[in-house]
């Protein structure tokens, strides 16, 4: 079968066809000869009996009347059966009466007792009785040739090969149109797979014959090479973007290194992983080291032991999350000092937002660092000065305030108009000393308070202030509202002074209408941020900043007295917090002072400073 | 077991009649005597063809006396046949009736003989001839005992005993002979 199975199946189905037409054929024509050939000898055997019992009849008169000649013309008459080879009469006694032969080799066979036909390999051996009115009065014997029956066979044998090679050649000529049907198909799809497969075109389609099995096959396949083919553009559009990007990116890292060059700073560029693989030169000339000794992770040994473990760790935590790299460290120059860097580094994304590469700048920064820790050390110097200043001014102050008084109270008679008046300069300068004083020692108190883990209700701090400002609201007939307001870690006098500065400004700074000032707070993340809202007389935005200075006052006219030192202690307080104060405003809109409060209090002291001068 | 082979033959053996009897006694001296086989005389020859006719013809009922008379062959005149005639008649029957020898100088009585072999003078021969019938198979000898009304002529042909038919007579004497017979006699007179 093997041979076969390698055969095209065009000739598969040519070789079926042929094969079940033969068999059929031979074993129909064979049937028919078997059954014919059965049928015959039966018909024969009864033909030749009857033959043989008319002879018989015939023959009795002669044989009665001894008249062989009249016997051998009744035998005669079996002439007219070419098959017929001979045939003897025998009397009662077994004497040979009359011979009948077609050819003259013919010898008579003994007559049989038994049986009326013998049967021998190629004839048949005929015995009849010669029967008068019940007596037996002798035998007749015949030989007849079977050779008929070969014939028969032959015959129908070159019959049936007749029919089988008609019938081949029939089937031969129909297979070969309708097997097309069915090749035909199977070629299609097998060229369409062959183009496919050797010119690599996914748009080849196969040509589909028919809705059978084979259409079905047709279908699927064409299916399937759409598919291919869709994938397969996809996979091209990939590439090429995927080529296209790292081109940009590759660009993009010629141009960063190129640009890295020219700059004074140290200037790195990383992997995705971290890696990093670029150093500039101003990077081997501070270090003095080679690409080779500090490129990947080889920079680490430049990093100051005490600083090594956290930056690793940002360092890391950037790489997994894509966040920003920004720290403040020391690095070891070429001659081994360690100097202050602020390190930055930040990720670079393609259009999808993969991490295509970090770059990165070293800042040496220790002269800053310095210069900051002076400036921190004048500035405690300077607060220190002006906290002793305004509180041993108090008492000089408080002498020159009570004494004037005493003044005006026993003296005022004796003096004269002109006494008087200046005695009045002395008393209003007196009492703004006071108040200038006061307010700078509170502002400088700010600075020095301590930071608290309690929680306090700001509404109560707020309703406190309100009380402490109750005169100046019922003369201004200003309104204050409020929203639920959260509890915060904050002192509570530090809320109460920043809530009864800003509502004070509030109402200072009136337009012509009652003031209405509304408090409310919301959580924006990680903090509180407050509003104080007013409808007041409003900030030109280019003051915003100023006016949270020190002595920083917008007016100088009688109409909105104060110090000018209310909004510098409320930064210093909120700034104290880690908060933040800022003011939005439109002149003559209104403003709205904002706050931010950490909902989670901040590590105790100037936690950042702490950290960079470890 | 053994018996039924050894009955076979027996059996078989009996429906043997007397003139076959009679050819197979002569076929067997025959063979018995290679040298010179004694041939079977003419009268004998004749005496078997007078049993054979009776197989070949076919009588009315009133051709016999009664259902159970025999046939009977009447010798009428001189007898040619002697007891050969009696032996080979022995134990014969017909339809039923038994084969019976008789012999009579003249005619005898009418229905006393179904098959009547002449031998008289010629003078007497047509005037028995006509006395006999109807119903009784004529035989006698010669071409002459056919032309005067005899139904059966024995002739003699190259030494073989032939015989010669008169169907006419025959259908007159009410007799029906077979065409087997007739087949094989040497002329059928009108």
């Amino acid at each position: 079968m093997t041979p076969f199975r390698d055969l095209p199946i065009r000739q598969k189905l040519l070789l079926i066809a042929m094969l079940t037409t033969a068999v059929a054929l031979v074993a129909a024509g064979s049937t028919i000869v078997f059954a014919d050939s059965l049928l015959f000898q039966a018909f024969l055997r009864r033909d030749l009996s009857a033959l043989a019992r008319i002879v018989a009849e015939n023959s009795t008169a002669a044989l009665s009347f001894q008249d062989p000649q009249a016997a051998g013309e009744t035998l005669a008459s079996l002439h007219s059966r070419v098959h017929v080879v001979g045939a003897c009469l025998y009397d009662a006694a077994g004497v040979q009466f009359a011979v009948y032969r077609r050819s003259p080799g013919f010898n008579c066979p003994a007559p049989s007792q038994g049986e009326r036909i013998r049967e021998s390999r190629d004839a048949l051996y005929v015995s009849e009785p010669v029967v008068l009115r019940g007596s037996r009065i002798g035998t007749l014997v015949f030989v007849y040739d079977l050779g008929e029956i070969d014939e028969r066979i032959a015959l129908y044998g070159s019959l049936v090969l007749a029919v089988l090679l008609g019938s081949g050649i029939i089937a031969f000529a129909l297979s070969s149109r309708l097997r097309s049907l069915v090749s035909a198909p199977i070629a299609a799809l097998v060229e369409a797979a062959m183009s496919v497969s050797e010119t690599g075109d996914y748009g080849i389609r196969a040509r589909k014959v028919g809705n059978d099995e084979l259409g079905l096959l047709a279908d699927r396949f064409n299916d399937m090479l759409t598919r291919i083919e869709q994938r397969e553009n996809e996979l091209k559009r990939a590439i090429a973007d995927r080529e296209t990007a790292l081109r940009d990116v590759e660009r993009e890292r010629q141009r960063v290194r190129f640009m890295a060059e020219s700059m004074p700073q140290k200037i790195f560029t990383a992997l995705p992983d971290g890696s990093v693989d670029y150093f500039n030169a101003q990077w081997m000339e501070y270090t003095g080291l080679t690409f080779e000794q500090i490129r990947d992770w080889g920079w680490t040994r430049l990093i100051h032991p005490d600083d090594l473990e956290e930056n690793v760790r940002l360092w890391r935590h950037s790489v997994e999350t894509g966040e920003p790299f920004h720290l403040e460290h020391r690095f070891r120059r070429a001659d081994g000092v360690y100097r202050w860097h602020l390190s930055r580094a930040r990720a670079m994304r393609d259009s999808g937002g993969r991490i295509l590469m970090w770059i990165g700048s070293n800042t040496e920064i220790q002269e800053q660092k310095e210069k900051e820790a002076d400036l921190r050390r004048a500035n405690e110097d300077l607060q220190q000065f002006a906290y002793s200043a305004s509180h041993d001014l108090q008492e000089p102050i408080r002498n020159v305030a009570v004494y004037s008084e005493i003044v005006a109270d026993r003296y005022s008679a004796q003096l004269d108009e002109d006494g008087r008046q200046f005695l009045e300069f002395i008393r209003e300068g007196g009492r703004r000393l006071a108040v200038l004083v006061n307010d700078l020692l509170a502002y400088t108190r700010a600075s020095m308070a301590e930071l608290t883990e309690t929680t306090i209700d700001s509404a109560a701090a707020l309703r406190n202030a309100v009380s402490n400002l109750s005169e100046a609201i019922r003369e201004s007939s200003a309104v204050v509202t409020w929203d639920a307001l959260p509890e915060v870690h904050m002192g509570e006098a530090h809320l109460q002074q920043v809530f009864q500065n800003l509502v004070a400004n509030a109402v200072k700074y009136r337009s012509a209408a009652p003031p209405a000032i509304h408090i409310s707070a919301l959580r924006a993340g990680d903090f509180w941020r407050f509003s104080v809202q007013d409808n007041g007389i409003g900030i030109d935005p280019k003051y915003r900043e100023r006016i949270f200075g020190v002595f920083k006052r917008l007016h100088h006219d009688r109409k909105y007295s104060g110090t000018g030192i209310g909004l510098a202690i409320c930064q210093r307080v909120i700034e104290r917090y880690g908060g933040r104060i800022w003011v939005e405003s439109e002149p003559g809109l209104g403003a709205t002072f904002y706050f931010t409060i950490p909902v989670r209090p901040q590590q105790s002291g100037p936690a950042k400073l702490a950290s960079a001068a470890g | 077991m053994a018996v039924v082979p050894a009955q076979l033959p027996r059996a078989r053996a009996r429906p043997l009649s007397g003139a076959v009897a009679f050819l197979f006694a002569f076929a067997a001296a025959a063979l018995q005597s290679s040298a010179a086989p004694p041939a079977p005389t003419e009268s004998q020859v004749k005496a078997a063809f007078l049993l054979n006719f009776t197989k070949f013809t076919e009588w009315p009922a009133s051709a016999f006396p009664a259902a159970s008379s025999p046939l009977t062959i009447c010798v009428i005149g001189g007898d040619p046949f002697g007891s050969f005639l009696d032996t080979i008649v022995q134990g014969e029957s017909l339809d039923g009736r038994k084969i019976a020898v008789r012999r009579a100088p003249t005619v005898p009585d009418h229905g006393l003989c179904q098959l009547a072999y002449l031998n008289l003078p010629l003078a007497e021969t047509k005037k028995a001839v006509a006395a006999l019938q109807p119903g009784v198979l004529t035989v006698g000898e010669g071409e002459k005992f056919v032309d005067d009304g005899g139904i059966i002529g024995f002739v003699l042909d190259n030494n073989h005993v032939r015989f010669l038919v008169n169907l006419s007579a025959a259908q007159s004497a009410g007799l029906k002979l077979s065409s087997r017979m007739l087949s094989v006699a040497k002329a059928i007179g009108k």
